[in-house]
C-alpha cells in the first residue's frame, strides 16, 4: 500500500483521471469566473498539495502532474487539418512527455504508461465540449462546419415544428454539402495556371447558401433534404428565420447566393477618393434597401402572426403605415417602423405590439378599434441600431417586463402611466452582458433568463452562456457553460418534452444541441479534490 | 498572530464561496445611461467659419509641399440589427505618386498597390495585376461637396487631439433628404433619378439622419478627421448605423515610404 503509486498502473491511471476532472471542472472554470480571487484561493492549496507528498516521492508525483496536465493540453491543440499531421503532432508530445516523465520524475514505466493512456483516451474517445458545460449539461449533438465560404462569421438559428410532431426541426443556414471544401492550390507552373489561378483570387465571389433543416430521428440528428421540404413550408421557414444582412451593404443575399456588391480595386479606389467615402457609402446603402425594397414589393415588413397566442394576425408595414387584425378587427396607424419584432402583455391585460423603427414602440388596440402607441423606446434611451427586444414576464405577474440586449441591459417594467421602470440594469462599463432569450430549460417549471455574461471579477470582455433567475436583489444565477455561444435558441428538438439548449460558436459555424443533467457534478469533483487531498495527508502522517 | 490567521481564513471562506457558489448580478445605475449623457450635453455653437476654414483646408492639403505625403487609416463600420460589419483602409499617400492600400472587406483582408500607372491587388499571398479602369488619384475630392454644407455647422469640440493633434471639430446635422439635394456632387446624380417617382425611396430618406464631422488642425489648418454617420431605416431591420471614419496622420513624416513597383511585380503571379 506504501507503494501504491509506484506499483499500480490502475491508480496511477485513476490519479490521472482525478486530476482531470479537477482540472477541467474545478480549477479552470474558477479561473475563468474567479480571476485573481481563484488564485488566492489555489496558491495556498497548491503549496498544500506540494508538501503533502512524502519528500522521497514528491518528484514522481509532481512530474506525473504536470506531465498528465502538459500532455493534455498538447493533444487538444493539434493540428487537425490532416491526419498525418495530427498522428505526427501527437506522437512528439507522447514521446517528450514519456521521455521526460521517466527520466526527470523517475517514474515507472507503469505509471508512464498510465499517464499517456488516459491523456490518449481524454482526447480522443468524446467531445471534449463537454468538458465546458458539463456542471449542468452535456452535448447531446454537434454538428460538423455547416459553412465553406470564406467570410461569414455566423447564420441565424431558429426552432420550428417542420413535420407537425410535437417535437422542433433546427433550421439555419450552411452551404457544406453543396460546396466542397477549397483545396490547398497547387503552385501554379505554367501561364495558363497563372492566368486561372489570378482569375480565382482576384474577384469577390458570390457564395450558395441553402436552408438546413435538422431533425432527431431515432437518437440522432440528421439533415432533412430540401427536396423533401415542401414549397409552403420552405416559405413558412424562410418567414420564421430571424432577420440577418450578412455583409451589409457589401454583399446582398439573393435567391440562395450571397453576392457581392463592391470588389476590391475599385472599392479601395473610391474609398482613397476620401471626401466621396460617405457619399459612396449612402449609394451602396440606397443600392441595396431598393434591392431589398423591390424583393418585398415595397413591403417594410410583414408577419402573418406571431403564434397561436397572439390575436395580432395579418401584419403589415409598408408606405408608412402599420395595418393588420386583432381579433379578427382591421387596423391601420401612420408608422416610422420598418421591423415587426413581436408582442407583449401589458399592464392593462392588452396585447401589446412592438414594431422597432427610429423608436421601438408597443402599439396597442384602443376600445374604439384604432392602433395607438402604448409606450415608445427613443434612441435617447437605448441604442436601437444593435438592440434586442425580448418581451419576458420575469416576475410571474402576467404582465410582461421587455428584456433590452445592449450596452448597457436593461430589464424594463411598462408603467400604466405609458413610461417604463427600470427593474435592472447592467454595469455601465460591462460591455460583455447581454440577454439571449427567456424559456423554460431541462424540466424547469419556470422560464429562466438566458444571457451572455462575462467573469464577474475579471477584465477579460470573453462572456459565456449563463442562466438567471430574477429576484429584487439582482440576477442570480442558476448555472453558466464555459463555452462563447450565440444565437441561442431553446427548444425541445429531441421530442422528450424538455427543452434543449440550441447554439453556435461565432466563426465555427457548427450547432450544439446541450441537454440539462441533474447531476451534482461540481459538489461531487469539489468533493473528489477534497478526498485526494485527505488521502495525501492521511498518507503522508500515517507513514510520517 | 491569531486574529489575523483567523481573518486570512475567513476571507479564503469568503473567496470559496463566492468561487463555488452561484452569484447575484446586482442592478448598475437604474438609469437610461443614453438619456442622462444628451440631457448633459450643452448647445453646440454655430460656427460661420468652417466654410471658409475647409476651403483654406483643401487648398493647403492640394498644393503645400509639406502635406503631399501622410499616413491614413479608415474604416466603414455597418450595424444593423445585431449584426456588425465593417471595412477597413490603412496606408500612406504620396503624391503624386500614388498610394499603399491595407484593406479589409467583410473579414477578408486585401493590399492594393497603386504607384503611378501599376496598380496591383494582393490575395493570400499572391500579387495580381489590377483589371478594373482606375479612378482618379485624388484623396481630398469630395471635400469640395461640403464646402457650401458648412453653413449650417456647428463647433462641436473646440480642441481635439487627433493623433497628437490639436485640431477643432465643425459638425454638420441633418436629414439624408437635404444632404442629396444640397449636394452638388455627381454620385448622388443617378440617386436623384432613382429617388424620382419612389415614395418609398423617398421615405427611406426623409427619415435618415446624417451627421458629418471635419477635423481641422488649428496650427497647420489641415484636414486631419473626417467622420459621417449614416442612420437609415432598414426594411425588416429597425434602423441601420454608419459610421465612415477616416483620419490623416503625420503629414509629411520622413518615414513615409511606399515600395518601388518592381519589388511587388518580383511577385507578380499574373
Amino acid at each position: 500500500m506504501r507503494q501504491i503509486f509506484k506499483l499500480q498502473t490502475l491508480c496511477w491511471a485513476l490519479y490521472a483521471i482525478a486530476l482531470f476532472l479537477i482540472y477541467h471542472l474545478l480549477v479552470k472554470p474558477a479561473f475563468l469566473d474567479g480571476s485573481w480571487i481563484a488564485l488566492a484561493v489555489f496558491i495556498p492549496v497548491l503549496a498544500l498539495a506540494y508538501f503533502i507528498p512524502r519528500p522521497a516521492e514528491r518528484r514522481q508525483v509532481v512530474t506525473f502532474t504536470l506531465g498528465f496536465l502538459l500532455l493534455d493540453r498538447a493533444l487538444t491543440r493539434l493540428e487537425t487539418d490532416s491526419l498525418l499531421a495530427m498522428l505526427f503532432g501527437a506522437a512528439v508530445a507522447i514521446l517528450v512527455v514519456a521521455a521526460l516523465a521517466a527520466w526527470y520524475g523517475k517514474l515507472a514505466g507503469n505509471a508512464v504508461l498510465a499517464l499517456v493512456l488516459v491523456a490518449v483516451l481524454a482526447n480522443f474517445t468524446f467531445n471534449r465540449d463537454n468538458l465546458a458545460v458539463l456542471n449542468h449539461f452535456y452535448v447531446k449533438w454537434e454538428s460538423e462546419r455547416l459553412y465553406h465560404g470564406e467570410w461569414v462569421d455566423y447564420f441565424p438559428i431558429t426552432l420550428y415544428d417542420v413535420d407537425g410532431d410535437g417535437k422542433q426541426e433546427i433550421v439555419t443556414y450552411g452551404n457544406k454539402d453543396e460546396l466542397p471544401e477549397e483545396e490547398e492550390s497547387k503552385k501554379p507552373e505554367t501561364e495558363a495556371e497563372r492566368k486561372a489561378l489570378a482569375d480565382k483570387l482576384l474577384p469577390l465571389k458570390e457564395e450558395p447558401v441553402y436552408l438546413y433543416v435538422f431533425t432527431w430521428k431515432d437518437g440522432h440528428m440528421v439533415r432533412v433534404p430540401n427536396d423533401r421540404i415542401s414549397a409552403d413550408t420552405m416559405a413558412k421557414l424562410q418567414e420564421q428565420m430571424p432577420a440577418d444582412f450578412p455583409g451589409f451593404p457589401y454583399y446582398t443575399a439573393m435567391d440562395g447566393r450571397l453576392v457581392p456588391n463592391v470588389q476590391r480595386q475599385s472599392y479601395a479606389e473610391g474609398m482613397l477618393q476620401v471626401g466621396t467615402a460617405p457619399y459612396r457609402a449612402l449609394q451602396l446603402d440606397l443600392q441595396n434597401i431598393d434591392r431589398l425594397l423591390a424583393a418585398k414589393q415595397g413591403r417594410m415588413d410583414e408577419r402573418t402572426g406571431f403564434g397561436p397566442q397572439s390575436n395580432f394576425r395579418d401584419l403589415l408595414i409598408t408606405s408608412g403605415q402599420i395595418s393588420g387584425t386583432y381579433d379578427g378587427k382591421p387596423f391601420s396607424a401612420p408608422t416610422t417602423a420598418t421591423k415587426l419584432l413581436g408582442t407583449m402583455r401589458l399592464p392593462d391585460g392588452r396585447e401589446g405590439l412592438l414594431a422597432q423603427g427610429e423608436q421601438l414602440s408597443v402599439y396597442a388596440v384602443q376600445p374604439d378599434g384604432s392602433l395607438a402607441e402604448a409606450y415608445t423606446l427613443t434612441t435617447k434611451q437605448v441604442s436601437l441600431a444593435n438592440s434586442e427586444f425580448i418581451p419576458a414576464d420575469i416576475d410571474h405577474d402576467n404582465t410582461d417586463e421587455l428584456l433590452v440586449a445592449g450596452t448597457p441591459s436593461y430589464i424594463l417594467e411598462p408603467k400604466a402611466d405609458g413610461g417604463w421602470q427600470i427593474l435592472w440594469a447592467s454595469a455601465e462599463g460591462d460591455e460583455s452582458f447581454r440577454f439571449s432569450n427567456f424559456a423554460m430549460v431541462g424540466h424547469d417549471t419556470e422560464p429562466e433568463i438566458i444571457a451572455k455574461a462575462k467573469s464577474w471579477v475579471s477584465s477579460n470582455p470573453l462572456r459565456y452562456v449563463s442562466g438567471f433567475r430574477y429576484t429584487p436583489d439582482g440576477l442570480e444565477q442558476l448555472w453558466r457553460v464555459y463555452l462563447p455561444l450565440l444565437n441561442i435558441q431553446v427548444g425541445d428538438v429531441d421530442g422528450d418534452k424538455e427543452n434543449e439548449i440550441i447554439a453556435t460558436s461565432y466563426d465555427t459555424h457548427r450547432l450544439l444541441v446541450l441537454k440539462q443533467h441533474d447531476l451534482p457534478v461540481l459538489p461531487m469533483v469539489i468533493l473528489l479534490f477534497a478526498g485526494l487531498l485527505g488521502y495525501g495527508i492521511a498518507r503522508r502522517f500515517r507513514h510520517a | 498572530m491569531r486574529n489575523v490567521g483567523k481573518r486570512g481564513a475567513g476571507a479564503l471562506a469568503l473567496a470559496a464561496v463566492l468561487l463555488l457558489s452561484g452569484c447575484t448580478y446586482e442592478s448598475g445605475e437604474k438609469r437610461f445611461v443614453l438619456e442622462a449623457a444628451d440631457s448633459a450635453a450643452t448647445e453646440l455653437k454655430p460656427a460661420a467659419e468652417a466654410g471658409q476654414l475647409l476651403k483654406a483646408a483643401i487648398e493647403k492639403g492640394e498644393t503645400d509641399p509639406d502635406a503631399q505625403k501622410f499616413w491614413y487609416k479608415g474604416h466603414v463600420k455597418n450595424t444593423v440589427l445585431s449584426r456588425t460589419t465593417t471595412i477597413m483602409f490603412e496606408g500612406a499617400v504620396i503624391k503624386p505618386d500614388g498610394y499603399n492600400v491595407d484593406a479589409r472587406i467583410a473579414r477578408q483582408p486585401y493590399q492594393y498597390y497603386r504607384i503611378g500607372d501599376k496598380r496591383y491587388v494582393r490575395v493570400k499571398d499572391a500579387w495580381m495585376t489590377a483589371k478594373e479602369d482606375p479612378l482618379p488619384f485624388d484623396v481630398l475630392h469630395g471635400f469640395e461637396d461640403l464646402i457650401p454644407l458648412m453653413d449650417r455647422a456647428v463647433l462641436a469640440k473646440e480642441s481635439d487631439e487627433i493623433y497628437g493633434v490639436d485640431c477643432a471639430a465643425y459638425q454638420v446635422k441633418m436629414t439624408a433628404t437635404e444632404w442629396v439635394a444640397a449636394s452638388k456632387s455627381p454620385l448622388f446624380g443617378p440617386l436623384r433619378d432613382q429617388l424620382a417617382g419612389r415614395p418609398d425611396m423617398q421615405q427611406i430618406l426623409d427619415n435618415g439622419t446624417v451627421k458629418i464631422t471635419l477635423w481641422i488642425g488649428k496650427e497647420d489648418q489641415l484636414i486631419h478627421q473626417y467622420e459621417t454617420w449614416i442612420i437609415l431605416p432598414f426594411p425588416g431591420g429597425g434602423y441601420m448605423d454608419q459610421q465612415v471614419l477616416f483620419s490623416f496622420y503625420k503629414y509629411n513624416d520622413p518615414g513615409i515610404q511606399i515600395k518601388d513597383p518592381a519589388e511587388v511585380e518580383k511577385y507578380l503571379l499574373y
